[in-house]
This record gives C-alpha cells, sequence and structure tokens, in this order.
C-alpha cells in the first residue's frame, strides 16, 4: 500500500495556491518563476485551503501543495508554556511559515494544523516592521523555526538569510533557529552572529529513522554541526524531545559520544534537554491520525492538560542525559524543561 | 468502495455497461447501480439534485476511510480556454449560488487537463461577470456533491471529473453525445480512480480477536470504571504496536492473578490490580 501510494502521490508542491492580493508582490512572483510547470490556483485567502474541515493531515502531507499569502494577523506571539525560554523574559516567536517538508510522527504541527499542506507568508517585510517597533520598548528572544523548518526551505525561500540580516541590525534582538536539517549549503552563505543562534535537534540515529521521516540521517547531521562549529555559528545542542525507548539509555549515550567526535565543548553555547510533552488535545489527534504509531500511543500522563512521560520517569531521563552532558558543560550551561518550573 | 454521483443515465451508462453494474431493485427514490467494489447513483441535474444523491448513496452505503466518491459527468465551455472533448480534473468549484468556493484535494498523480469550474443551478445560455475570471468550465452538480460528500469523506477522498461536451451559448449536444464523450475517457478514468482507491486510506490499527477477548476478560473481572477502561485500552494498544501482540501480556497476568475462576474481584482490589499491572507494561 505505502509503495503504491508513493508512486500514486504527486510531487511536493505539485499544486501552489496563490492568495489574490499576495499575486503581485515581488517575493511570490519570485517563487512562482522557480516552478514554471506547477499547477497555480487563485485563492481569496490561504483558510479557504489550510482551514477547510474534513482534510487529513497525513494523506496531505504524502504531496503537499505549497500555499502563498500575505500574513494579516499577529506576527509575533508569545513563547509557548512547553518551550524553553533559556532564561529570556521577553520570549517570542513567530512563524513565516506554516508546516514542515518533514514528518516526524510526534510532531506537534499534526495536532494544531488542520492541513499538511504548507504556507509561505511573503510579506515578511511586515514581520520585521512589527519586530522593529517591540525592539524599541524592550529586547527580545524569538525562535523563528518552531512551526516548521526555515533551514531546510532555504534554497526557495531564502528566510533565515533574512532573518539573519535583521539580527545583524538590532543588538537587543536574539534569534534562535531551530532545525533538524543538514543543509550544508545554506549554512556556509550565513555569517556568524552572536546574536543568531543555530540550535539543531538531535536524535539517536534508531530514532530518527524510525520516528522523523524524512529527515537528515543522525551523520548527515552531524556533518552540518560540524561545519557550523566551524564557521563560528552560536550552537545550541537541542536533545529535545528526549524519546523513551526500552533501550534509551544506551541510544543516548552512544549519541552525544559521537556528537564530541565532531565537535568541542568549547563551541558549544549551550543545550536544551527535554523530554517528550504535548498538549492533551494536540496529543488526541495525533492519535486519530497514526492509529500505529507507537510513539503517540505512550500512555503518556496527564499532568495540568500535558501529557508527558510522568515526573519520576522524565527525571530519570532528563538526569541521565544531563550526567552524559555534565563532564562537557556547566550547569548554567544545561537548559532542563520541567513542567513543575513552568507552572510557577 | 468506489462510489459514483452522475446526474443523467446516458453519462453513467458506460460505467454500468463496463463494469457490470446491476440496479440494486430495493431503492426506489433514485436509480442506484453496484457491482463488487463500486456503487453508482443517478442523481439527476442540477446542485440540490447531486447534494440529495451524494447524501441518499451516503447515508444508504456509510462509506469508510478507504472509500473514494467520484462526481463524474460532462460539462460546459465558457471560452476558447478550454476545449470540448477534453477530461478536466477540478481543482476549484465556485458554488454560483452562495458564491462559495470549495478546492478539492489533488494528491495523486492524474493524466487529465486541470481546470476551476462555476456550478451553476439553471442551465446557462451565456458567460458573465459573475463567473469568476480563473474558470472556464461550467457545470450544474459539482458544488452540490462536494457540500454533500463533505458528510461522508474527507476531502482527500473526493474526486470530480468534467469533460467538455459543448461551449456555452453555442450547439447542445444531441442525444447520444454525452455517452460517446464518456466512453472516450473510460479506460483513462476507470485506471486513474482505480488506483487512487487501492492508495487511499489510512494505516490500519486494531486488536486481534484474541487480544480483544483477552481486553474484555479482564475489564470484566478487574471491574474497572470508565477511566480505567480506557487506561488499559491504552496501555494494550501501547504493547501491541510495542511487541506486536499484547495477549501473551495479558494471558501471563491473568494466568498469575485471576487464575480462579470461582474468586470474585472486588472494586477496590480490581484497582489494585490494574495498578499493578500498569506498572508491569510500562
Amino acid at each position: 500500500m505505502k509503495n503504491l501510494r508513493s508512486s500514486l502521490s504527486e510531487s511536493v508542491f505539485s499544486h501552489i495556491y496563490v492568495e489574490k492580493k499576495a499575486l503581485h508582490h515581488e517575493e511570490t512572483k519570485r517563487i512562482l518563476a522557480r516552478f514554471s510547470n506547477r499547477q497555480i490556483i487563485w485563492i481569496d485567502h490561504y483558510k479557504d485551503i489550510f482551514n477547510r474541515r474534513q482534510q487529513s493531515f497525513q494523506q496531505q502531507k504524502q504531496a503537499p501543495a505549497l500555499i502563498l499569502a500575505l500574513q494579516e494577523g499577529e506576527f509575533l506571539y508569545p513563547g509557548a508554556p512547553v518551550c524553553q525560554d533559556f532564561d529570556n523574559h521577553y520570549f517570542h516567536y513567530t512563524s513565516t511559515v506554516m508546516n514542515c517538508i518533514y514528518d516526524c510522527e510526534y510532531c506537534y504541527l499534526q495536532g494544531m494544523y488542520p492541513s499538511g499542506h504548507i504556507v509561505v507568508f511573503v510579506n515578511i517585510e511586515d514581520y520585521f516592521q512589527r519586530l522593529a517597533e517591540m525592539l524599541r520598548i524592550h529586547p527580545v528572544y524569538l525562535c523563528i523555526s518552531y512551526d516548521t523548518d526555515l533551514l531546510a526551505l532555504e534554497g526557495l525561500l531564502g528566510h533565515v538569510g533574512k532573518w539573519q540580516a535583521f539580527a545583524a541590525a538590532h543588538e537587543n534582538l536574539v534569534i534562535e533557529l531551530r532545525t533538524k536539517c543538514a543543509n550544508v549549503t545554506a549554512l556556509t552563505g550565513l555569517t556568524p552572529l552572536n546574536n543568531f543562534i543555530l540550535a539543531f535537534t538531535l536524535s539517536p540515529d534508531e530514532a530518527i529513522q524510525r520516528f522523523e521521516h524524512r529527515t537528515p540521517s543522525l551523520a548527515k547531521r552531524l556533518s552540518a554541526l560540524h561545519q557550523a562549529a566551524a564557521l563560528g555559528h552560536p550552537l545550541r545542542l537541542c536533545f529535545d524531545p528526549l524519546l523513551w525507548e526500552p533501550d534509551w539509555q544506551e541510544a543516548y549515550r552512544v549519541l552525544i559520544a559521537k556528537v564530541f567526535t565532531v565537535l568541542s565543548p568549547t563551541q558549544v553555547k549551550d543545550v536544551s534537554i527535554g523530554v517528550f510533552r504535548i498538549s492533551k488535545d494536540y496529543l488526541k489527534a495525533m492519535r486519530k491520525a497514526r492509529p500505529a504509531s507507537v510513539i503517540l500511543h505512550y500512555p503518556y500522563e496527564n499532568d495540568k492538560g500535558y501529557y508527558h512521560y510522568g515526573n519520576q520517569r522524565s527525571a530519570v531521563m532528563t538526569n541521565y542525559v544531563k550526567q552524559l552532558l555534565l563532564p562537557h558543560f556547566t550547569e548554567e550551561q544545561l537548559f532542563i524543561w520541567a513542567e513543575q518550573e513552568n507552572n510557577e | 468502495m468506489i462510489y459514483m454521483v452522475v446526474a443523467l443515465y446516458e453519462e453513467a451508462a458506460p460505467f454500468i455497461s463496463k463494469l457490470g453494474m446491476k440496479r440494486d431493485q430495493n431503492i426506489r427514490p433514485f436509480q442506484v447501480f453496484s457491482c463488487s467494489g463500486a456503487v453508482l447513483i443517478i442523481s439527476g441535474c442540477g446542485p440540490v439534485a447531486a447534494a440529495i444523491g451524494t447524501t441518499y448513496l451516503g447515508g444508504c452505503f456509510p462509506p469508510g476511510p478507504d472509500d473514494v466518491l467520484l462526481n463524474v459527468g460532462t460539462c460546459g465551455v465558457l471560452d476558447d480556454r478550454g476545449e470540448v472533448g477534453t477530461a478536466y480534473l477540478l481543482n476549484k468549484i465556485h458554488n454560483g449560488c452562495s458564491h462559495h468556493t470549495f478546492y478539492p484535494d489533488l494528491l495523486f498523480k492524474n493524466p487529465f487537463a486541470e481546470a476551476g469550474i462555476y456550478t451553476s443551478a439553471v442551465p446557462l445560455e451565456v458567460s458573465g461577470e459573475f463567473i469568476p475570471a480563473d474558470i472556464w468550465l461550467v457545470d450544474m452538480e459539482a458544488a452540490g456533491v462536494f457540500q454533500a460528500g463533505l458528510t461522508f469523506f474527507q476531502v482527500h477522498q473526493m474526486h470530480f471529473l468534467k469533460l467538455a461536451s459543448d461551449i456555452v451559448g453555442g450547439s447542445r449536444p444531441v442525444r447520444g453525445d454525452l455517452g460517446r464523450i464518456v466512453e472516450a475517457h473510460y479506460d483513462n478514468i476507470i485506471t486513474w480512480i482505480g488506483g487512487i482507491h487501492e492508495a487511499t486510506g489510512d494505516e490500519a490499527a486494531a486488536f486481534s480477536p484474541m487480544e480483544s477477548d483477552l481486553l474484555q476478560f479482564f475489564i470484566d473481572r478487574l471491574k474497572l470504571s470508565v477511566t480505567m477502561t480506557h487506561q488499559a485500552r491504552q496501555l494494550l494498544w501501547y504493547e501491541h504496536l510495542r511487541s506486536g501482540d499484547a495477549a501473551p501480556i495479558l494471558q501471563e497476568f491473568i494466568g498469575n492473578e485471576l487464575s480462579d475462576d470461582n474468586r470474585t474481584v472486588s472494586r477496590r482490589e480490581g484497582k489494585s490490580l490494574f495498578e499493578k499491572f500498569k506498572k508491569q507494561l510500562i
């Protein structure tokens, strides 16, 4: 069935939906010029496609369409309680792209979005304008790649380069770019900046193969990490989410050992550690969409509306990984997500 | 199952005849034909008739996630962007009554041209400004089928294929023209929709009969509450996915703790045993 499905599936971005009001935007024209042989369909509003009822996120992920739109609502959002703020008071995130080209089984986007198609907001300059207004009032710590993987789309969109240029001009802004991508070409084109952190999500090889579909292998990610370190980028290692498997201890021991074969701890700014956690409503939708996913059907514990492995198992996992990392880093460099702290 | 909604018998005739479909004589309000793997309804013309026909079909034969809906029929061409005789897979459906626009998901490769369509409640004689500029096809059913179909199907399960039969305002098709156009595209249509039908559907997931029986026994003997029953199902489903079979662990627990058929387990004891079982699994 899977082979048949993939042989019949349309290619990624075979159909491009374009908001009529975005049609004359320079960025729209540039992107459409890259896809001269695709079906272009005019729409009034991206939500006419993205927010339809009765959609199948999973089916759409097999052949996602591209939706080009203008963002007219909120440009910046306060950071969510399940996300780490790295001791930054003014913690915000933003999404110039909704949805990801990767297909991680545990990804919260499956529960958050009604559609598996990818929306690109072409008016990134309006994000910059809103952010500049905010920066005039207070500093900002901004995560730009939560609801997508911007680096994986850099060849098409160039958003990472634009965010970096904006960060270069605003000292009171710190940007985190979270990624699983191993796009070395894109990395080479970026100038290292102290206030632009490349945050690589790392998982054991077996977990990548089983749960992080279509993402680069660990070897490729480590190679990209090595390249980024050599270029002098501030680096964050994200062992987040930590995934429980019967042999998880050995898997993470091997993973961390591999990391330090390509990287010196001195090249790393800090490290994020956090067990898998997700809101109750998202997990419900995700389980329905992926009834055969072992990682989604683990009997997680409901803790004030969020599911995770339970306090005891979560503590064991985070402490184990912390102990593996402590010989290489100071306590201050290790940021550990904990439910209790976030509820205080 | 492939569900087909077709406005006119003449348009449906090639499918009925080539697929060897038989009319279901027990169904009266509509002509419904079926064969192994497909069911077809003649809805009549117009978006309301098409919506009623689609609803009737979905009500009589409730579809599952592996099923697909195909609205196939002829349509008119508004200007020279369209070509009579061509088969168009619809990527946009504009309801001429409500002026709402619907977008079928196009997730599968197809051998057809693609276009949008304007669904009119009455036969159109001329084009006009009320029709969106990017649309050059017109029919009388697609919007009705789409809206009614959403009650039973997900968007990716519904497909809309229109065969251009005439130019709006030009000469109308005569008897036999519609059937001939459908006939000309029949092989392409059946091959394409058959492939999609085989590939549609989510990953199957269910307990084996033995797992289900053991789980029910476990729930009954331990007198589990609704919440604990839900937890037990979740635990056992995880075990099923992790190991491929949840029966052995259930059998072992039942053998160790509940082997005495005559022993009555109180609710309190059942709760305690359930906690013990949970610790074994996680």
